[in-house]
């Protein structure tokens, strides 16, 4: 469906309203019910913790690392860790 | 055989903090102690070494994280070409760095000008990033090799952390020392005179052969020899082969003198990432969305609510968002067919 289409449907001519909302709704619904998923792979560095969420992330699915509790260099599932680790960061967190 | 790992997860801000489990013990109860005697053993010899068990990741992996998520479909990605050169719309980049505050994106020896997919308020689409996958509006663009104040693409993206800049109006490339000469000593201030090996600068500025002496640089140190004077005859500078990351050493500098330089702090895409050019998105009434029929009669609905809102008329909001869920959760239960099964460790529950 093209923009033009849904914006007759719902019988409005601001076209940039329109989009505002339209991709409020987009997000919206993958976050009810994930149309569009990707992954993205980043490099663990020795001695650093804190690596960023990518910038187009709307809801996490999966968090996988490689050789996981395996030696095949598969990736598998994480598990959230609970409560604050006794060990700090260099950079203080 | 690759060694067994053991992470787990938080979630702070908008960061993921990875932390592995390097639980370590001592020798175990054993007739001898540590010191050959038989006497009694001391707790380090019988427990934990008193290692924490949780710590930052012990060793460097590539491509250690995946990360599966959903994502918005607000634009469509053009056909993969990399095959043509000026109407290419697949490029790989070195590295990024800020230049006036905006993610700026750079490559050895690429003029961005040239291609045709490439232009102001044109949208690039970034793969393959450790921070910058999504799209970005192109706010400039410039050609490395004409001694611009950058030389790559500098998009709309606001970079909210605070990165190291220098310039200086004056200053020589020199050849046969493989160095930049009379650069001011506020260098060695803002960076670091003999930087560790994941420390890296964006160099711009020259304008000989094609810009080869501007990119993504590691291992330069600096002396006060000369009136200041960048060594980069151990540098590493980075670059584009065949779509992948390769690496120069040494003998890259050609001489160009008194011109000005622009040095940034560099943030190296380890590999290299990649991003698409010529990125349609959602900007017009001509975009088609990319969604099955059945969610777009959802999000017409959506659409409707957020404008019965703007009329503060509640009661047909709350109406129209109800149907627009009732949509989406039955396009979703539409999906499951048969009966369900879980699985288990080794067994069937």
């Amino acid at each position: 469906m093209k923009v033009q289409e849904l914006m007759e449907r719902v019988g409005v001519t601001q076209t940039g309203r329109a989009i505002a909302y339209i991709k409020d709704g987009l997000e919206e619904i993958n976050m009810l019910a994930e149309t569009h998923i990707t992954t993205s792979r980043i490099d663990i560095v020795k001695d650093q913790r804190f690596y960023d969420l990518p910038k187009d992330m709307i809801k996490m699915l999966d968090l996988r690392c490689k050789n996981q509790l395996n030696g095949d260099d598969e990736y598998r599932s994480l598990p959230r860790a609970v409560g604050k680790p006794t060990s700090k960061d260099s950079d203080g967190n | 055989m690759a060694t067994r790992k053991s992470y787990a997860y938080q979630i702070k801000g908008n960061k993921i903090s990875l932390l592995e489990n390097q639980f370590g013990y001592g020798s175990g109860q054993d007739v001898v102690a540590a010191d050959g005697s038989n006497k009694q053993h001391t707790l380090d010899e019988i427990g934990p070494t008193g290692k924490p068990s949780w710590v930052s990741p012990a060793s460097d992996v590539t491509n250690g994280i995946e990360i599966e998520y959903a994502y918005s479909p607000t634009y469509s990605t053009p056909t993969k070409r990399i095959d043509s050169g000026t109407a290419d719309t697949y490029h790989l980049y070195n590295g990024w760095f800020v230049v006036d505050g905006y993610l700026t994106i750079g490559q050895y020896l690429k003029d961005w000008v040239n291609d045709a997919s490439i232009a102001v308020d044109s949208y690039i689409l970034i793969e393959g990033s450790d921070r910058w996958n999504g799209i970005h509006k192109v706010k400039a663009v410039q050609d490395i090799g004409a001694g611009g104040s950058h030389g790559g693409i500098q998009t709309y993206t606001k970079v909210e952390d605070s990165t190291k800049y220098f310039t200086d109006d004056s200053v020589s490339w020199v050849v046969v020392a493989d160095t930049i000469t009379g650069v001011s000593s506020s260098f060695s201030t803002i960076f670091s005179a003999s930087p560790s090996s994941s420390e890296y600068i964006w160099i711009a500025g020259s304008d000989a052969f094609s810009g080869i002496n501007n990119g993504l640089v590691s291992g330069w140190s600096y002396t006060t020899a000369d009136s200041g004077t960048i060594d980069l005859s151990s540098a590493t500078i980075y670059k584009s082969d065949n779509m992948s990351e390769g690496t120069q050493t040494i003998n890259y500098i050609q001489n160009d003198g008194a011109q000005a330089v622009y040095i940034y702090e560099g943030f190296r895409e380890n590999g290299g990432a990649h991003f698409y050019s010529g990125v349609s998105v959602i900007e017009d009434e001509s975009f088609e969305l990319d969604l099955p029929p059945y969610l777009s009669k959802a999000l017409v609905y959506y659409v409707k609510a957020k404008f019965a809102e703007d009329q503060m008329d509640i009661e047909k909001k709350e109406y129209l968002m109800r149907e627009f869920k009732r949509l989406v959760e039955k396009h979703e239960s539409a999906k499951i067919s048969g009966p369900r099964r879980i699985m288990g460790f080794g067994m069937t529950r």
